[in-house]
């Protein structure tokens, strides 16, 4: 627990993320440069052509954004039932970053529905789940932006009471009739997809995972820096307060 | 007919990522300049 405290220190959180933030942006932009140069040079599916590169984006824009929801669930718990206060500034941190992988999960899955199913959109259960999705990030933004009392405690019972979706877009697929294809690589039996694939999706993936962690490299210092800065003028105007009593 | 496709994913998949980068960096870059 006391190394839980130290880890979560806005110190020790500052200098982890000003010592990261360079090594990440470079990684990422290899990553992301080799990704794209494998997408481009794996062989095309035999049924869907070259609209296959499309999943390369739109997969690992889809696991980011569960993933990050998943985060922020676990921040919002730390918070919560840890009380640790620095925990709700990365929840903060990383709710544009899942806000655009989640947009981009729509938007690149609406490209490929086209070409594949006839369609840019229908309401079935793994869509309209990954459209909740999106409506709960817009939500937990809009809190963060309208800065309401104690809106640390409210996004945080607002993100784990949205843990729910998590499973329901998981296994929406199984549980129901869907347009949208069957799991095809996170199940027990394994990946059943051609190897070939793979490559390109996991460096995509990776990239994407290393592109969140630089985005939060830069923008939970500057959430830490406001608050203390907010703070100090609370502090000076509660004492000039006081003094004039 | 496909490519249309395949380049406008990859476009918004990149000026997504580009905006919001962008915008992180630039914030922290006002953030750093006293």
């Amino acid at each position: 627990m006391q190394k839980l405290f130290k880890f979560f220190h806005p110190k020790e959180l500052y200098t982890l993320c000003e010592t990261c933030r360079p090594f990440l942006g470079y990684i990422c932009f290899v990553l992301f440069a080799a990704g794209l140069y494998l997408a481009w040079h794996t062989p095309l599916d035999y049924q869907h052509g070259s609209t296959i590169r499309i999943l390369y984006i739109h997969v690992p824009a889809s696991w980011m954004a569960l993933f990050i929801f998943a985060a922020m669930g676990m921040c919002a718990l730390i918070f919560l039932v840890g009380k640790i206060p620095t925990a709700p500034f990365i929840m903060k941190a990383l709710c544009p970053a899942g806000l655009v992988f989640t947009a981009l999960s729509l938007i690149t899955g609406s490209l490929w529905g086209r070409p594949a199913w006839g369609t840019w959109w229908v309401w079935d259960a793994r869509l309209s789940s990954m459209a909740l999705l999106f409506l709960q990030y817009w939500g937990c933004f809009i809190i963060y932006r309208v800065r309401v009392q104690k809106s640390f405690y409210l996004s945080s019972l607002f993100v784990l009471v949205g843990l729910i979706n998590l499973p329901i877009i998981k296994w929406s697929v199984t549980w129901w009739s869907t347009l949208h294809q069957p799991a095809s690589l996170m199940k027990w039996s394994g990946p059943s997809i051609h190897s070939s694939f793979m490559p390109p999706l996991l460096c995509m993936a990776l990239a994407s995972l290393v592109y969140t962690l630089w985005i939060v490299t830069l923008r939970l210092p500057v959430e830490l820096s406001r608050v203390r800065f907010e703070a100090r003028h609370k502090t000076f105007r509660l004492s000039s307060g006081k003094h004039h009593e | 007919m496909n490519d249309m496709y395949i380049y406008g994913a990859y476009g918004v998949f990149f000026l997504c990522l580009s905006v919001l980068g962008f915008i992180s960096y630039y914030k922290k870059k006002c953030h750093d300049t006293p």
